[in-house]
């Protein structure tokens, strides 16, 4: 397992100077970045000459990737580059969009997963029944809803109960878009009503969409296992139903979800874009939003490598997720 | 971003230091104080000024939150790095200015700031700023000499670092002072003018932003050693002048309360950049003390999730996208909120490319295209469902809402196939089989072109419409690089995009001045040595009078010569509780947040 793990981590490294490339040439393509600046009044060309070199953009394209990279690997991610955009740290901006998003993404996710599996497991075990027709019913839904159009119902609903609340002399709990004005402050069970309120809506939102995927592929994964030959050998020793589905089928039927989590998981910590758009969390999916209106090289650059990493690094553990579950599964 | 508008206004912040004489609403009263709307128009006479401006009292109306679009980055918006429109939301609530700009773009002698703004001789011109005795930042110290040299010394230094100016400030403007006099206790500063300059009052005044703004100039002295920063010579490179330059373009960069001090109503108690900013009453404000007690600010980009907010009583006034979407959802819910919808400064408007010979040979043609293009549909289907009272724009150099706006566009883009027929058989264009006029082999064909904005496409796919049955082809051309790469290129039959209409006139007319005459703005080509003779003159011109006259000349000029055809104004746009008011947007000076000390609870 170490030297597979080395070996994967060995092999990361040209794939991400690959998505590096892949990326420095997205974002070249991009644009000039200092397009919109130079239409905001008359300028120079030794003005102008003299931003293009500010910025490191009177370098061939090469040379600037060079320097980007050698900058990327010894942890300087640059600052922004087009005027109006101030000199921002783009490690440090990085950093702080990173966190929003975790915070924002990872319950939601962890929710998503057990509840996707627990619905995922019922639906095939009980397969045709009610709740599996409802389940599937729910799910299909959920998977042709765009992502927006929940947020907008969810948080109608949210003014509604805010509304009915407030009838009844409380304040206004649900909190549509952002924090609150106030910041997360107070008491223990002020901060846990401030922050309840702020995440419910976003979290309901990407839980819908999650769960639905998770559980479509419990379920189908489920109902494999549940009628190979192991399986049916197993009850036919008589074995407990429990002992059958938790300890036997069950098991392996986890392998193909951890693959699917752990690559979702890897991408959306790279951005909830449409999640962090609507609802206003100014999260690594804005960050990226933004930095790509503005045509801001580093930090596009700097988030697409983020993101990268990230989808390697949980690949990786998805196949080492894979091996303690499967015993079958041999990597040296 | 209500791209458009935040970097139109961007731009109008950054070309901003000139004559805000032409902001009046009207008439031209001469006599100081003689009416509360009207502006003294005379800036050339020795002894003249404007009308003044005060704070009102306002009762305290407790917390307020706002949202905007984007959400404030730097203390220092002088800098070309900085510049943004973010912070001209933000700054005026606690930067000090000479000037005040009213909601009708009228320029106030800001008098919670200054005794006097004194013309003392045209001739040359000198000008006298006297500031209050109890004009001071928040740390106590003066407001008055060091911090006007500051933004002087910044923008007239000739000192580069390479080929970068190391104050990262544009000159325009400031370089004609050719002499700043104080007297000792600060609070008197005197400006020489080399050349007649009819923009001084957008001189550091927040209203135009870019290298206007002032900042505690004594704050750069104790950061950086230096003992007295009037007596660094902007000319000359000294140690002392590249740590000022240092220190301005680094020092003052996001938030810091430390050195980001206030001199107005509010000060920032804190920031997160480009989300939320939080404004608290300025303890040392010796003026009418502010209405909202704190002011939050947050940014939120998406148009719908403003309104919510606004619905959900998260926030008290928003200023999202002009979107009609957005305008009709606020206005569905009755009476309890208040919405603002008004043409702003940034107009859309079609450029023919006067080097190819289809325009350049063809002036019939150009006044075919004019004649049927309906602009009247282009606003109704597009922009007047936000703005009810939108109409074609009917001037390049004044706004609807500017004193001295003359309509030179009238009868002109009205849809008018019969007309625009008419002109070009008039003009030798016989029309072909495919339906398309053509005269000597030339079809009366063009590309139009455009950044991919959903507003442009269905502005193109309108005119197409309404030119075809005329027997002329407009055909859509749109680039997402359109206005990084083609347009200032020239490379475009036709061009469709958005100017900034700035009451700074000088900032304006060099979109028109010919190349040669410095009009680097000038991308497609328009070249008329009387426009040029008139624009440059009216930037000299200290009469707003006589100033306006020649500005009207050149824009009539242009209209005949139809070289560029005005659409409309992009709407400014906001909405508040009914509870808030009065609530409005002025994008020069702080968008809805411009007049927030004066709120009330209705």
């Amino acid at each position: 397992m170490f030297r597979f793990i080395i070996r994967r981590l060995l092999i990361a490294i040209p794939l991400l100077i690959a998505a590096s490339f892949l990326s420095f040439a997205l974002t070249t393509a991009m644009g000039d970045p200092l397009g919109e600046w130079k239409l905001q009044r008359p300028r120079t060309e030794g003005e102008i000459a003299a931003q293009y070199e500010k910025i490191g953009y009177d370098k061939p394209v090469v040379e600037r990737y060079v320097d980007w990279a050698g900058g990327f690997v010894t942890g300087d991610w640059k600052t922004t580059v087009t005027p109006g955009n101030g000199t921002v740290d783009v490690r440090k901006e990085i950093g702080r969009a990173f966190w929003v998003t975790a915070r924002l993404v990872i319950g939601a996710e962890i929710i998503a997963v057990l509840l996707g599996m627990v619905i995922g497991v019922i639906g095939a075990v009980r397969q045709y029944s009610l709740f599996d027709y409802l389940a599937t019913g729910i799910a299909f839904v959920m998977f042709s809803m765009p992502l927006f159009c929940i947020a907008v119902l969810l948080k109608f609903g949210g003014i509604e109960l805010n509304d009915w609340l407030e009838s009844l002399g409380f304040g206004r709990w649900i909190i549509t878009a952002g924090p609150p004005a106030g910041g997360f402050t107070g008491g223990f069970f002020e901060q846990i009503y401030a922050y309840s309120g702020a995440y419910i809506l976003p979290t309901l939102c990407l839980v819908a969409i999650q769960f639905a995927l998770y559980s479509r592929f419990q379920r189908a994964s489920m109902l494999e296992t549940l009628n190979a030959d192991y399986v049916r050998t197993a009850r036919a020793k008589g074995l407990g139903s429990a002992r059958v589905i938790f300890r036997h089928a069950y098991r392996n039927a986890l392998i193909p979800i951890v693959t699917v989590f752990a690559l979702n998981f890897g991408l959306i910590l790279g951005g909830a874009i449409t999640t962090e758009t609507v609802f206003g969390w100014r999260g690594m999916g804005l960050l990226i939003v933004d930095a790509i209106t503005k045509k801001e090289p580093w930090m596009v650059q700097g988030a697409m490598m983020v993101t990268a990493v990230f989808i390697v690094a949980f690949t990786l553990v998805a196949d080492v997720l894979y091996a303690r579950l499967d015993p079958r599964i041999r990597f040296d | 971003m209500r791209r458009s508008r935040a970097a139109s206004l961007i731009a109008v912040s950054t070309t901003a230091m000139l004559l805000l004489a032409a902001c009046g609403g009207g008439g031209a009263g001469n006599e100081p104080g003689s009416s509360p709307s009207t502006q003294n128009f005379d800036p050339g006479a020795v002894g003249r000024t404007d009308e003044p401006y005060n704070r009102p009292m306002a009762a305290d109306i407790g917390d307020i939150t706002v949202t905007l679009d984007e959400g404030f980055q730097d203390y220092n918006n002088n800098t070309g790095a900085a510049n943004s429109l973010a912070n001209v939301y933000i700054l005026p609530l606690v930067q000090p200015s000479p000037y005040f700009v009213d909601e009708e773009l009228d320029l106030r002698i800001d008098k919670d700031y200054m005794d006097a703004i004194t013309v003392l001789s045209t001739n040359p011109q000198v000008i006298e700023w006297t500031w209050r005795q109890d004009a001071v930042w928040s740390d106590g110290r003066p407001v008055g000499c060091k911090d006007m040299y500051l933004l002087w010394l910044a923008a007239n230094t000739t000192v580069r670092d390479g080929a970068a100016q190391i104050f990262d400030s544009p000159p325009t403007g400031y370089d004609r002072i050719s002499k700043l006099d104080c007297t000792p206790d600060g609070k008197t500063v005197t400006a020489t003018f080399s050349t007649p300059f009819a923009d001084y009052r957008g001189l550091f005044s927040t209203a135009l932003q870019a290298g206007s703004q002032l900042l505690p100039a004594h704050i750069l002295e104790q950061r950086t050693g230096i003992a007295d920063i009037t007596k660094v010579d902007p000319k000359v490179d000294t140690p002392e002048l590249r740590k000022a330059g240092q220190f301005f373009t680094t020092g003052w960069n996001g938030f810091d309360p430390a050195v980001a001090l206030s001199a107005g109503p509010y000060k920032i108690e804190s920031s997160t950049r480009n989300d939320t900013t939080v404004l608290v009453r300025n303890d040392r404000w010796w003026g009418n003390p502010g209405g909202p007690a704190k002011l939050t600010v947050t940014a939120v980009t998406d148009s719908q999730a403003n309104v919510q907010k606004l619905l959900n009583k998260e926030a008290q006034v928003i200023a999202p996208q002009a979107e009609s979407a957005v305008t009709e959802q606020i206005r569905a819910q009755g009476g309890e909120f208040t919405v603002f919808a008004r043409g702003g400064q940034t107009f859309e408007h079609i450029d023919f490319q006067m080097t190819k010979p289809l325009f350049r040979d063809n002036p019939e043609f150009r006044m075919a295209v004019a004649t049927c293009l309906d602009r009247q549909d282009i606003v109704d289907k597009l922009i007047r469902s936000v703005d009810p009272s939108a109409q074609p724009l009917g001037n390049v150099l004044f706004q609807p809402n500017e004193a001295g706006y003359v309509d030179h566009y009238a009868g002109l883009g009205v849809g008018d196939v019969t007309a625009t027929k008419a002109i070009m058989e008039g003009g030798g264009w016989t029309l072909g089989p495919d339906g398309v006029y053509a005269k000597n082999g030339v079809r009366a064909s063009f590309t139009l072109g455009h950044k991919l904005v959903d507003r442009r496409n269905q502005t193109v796919q309108l005119a197409a419409a309404s030119c075809q049955p005329a027997g002329i082809e407009i055909i859509d051309d749109p680039a997402e690089d359109f206005n990084d790469r083609r347009l200032p290129a020239g490379d475009f039959d036709a061009a469709l995009f958005a100017w900034v209409g700035s009451p700074i006139k000088s900032s304006t007319t060099s979109n028109y001045l010919s190349r040669e005459q410095g009009g680097t703005n000038n991308y497609n080509n328009y070249s008329n040595p009387q426009v040029d003779e008139l624009l440059l003159a009216s930037d000299a011109e200290l009469d707003f009078t006589r100033r306006t006259q020649l500005l009207n000349e050149a824009d009539r000029m242009m209209a005949a010569d139809l070289h560029s055809i005005p659409l409309f104004q992009l709407t400014d746009f906001a909405a508040a509780d009914r509870a808030i008011a009065p609530v409005s947007y002025l994008g020069f000076s702080g968008g809805p947040l411009w007049n927030a000390f004066a709120w009330q609870q209705n």
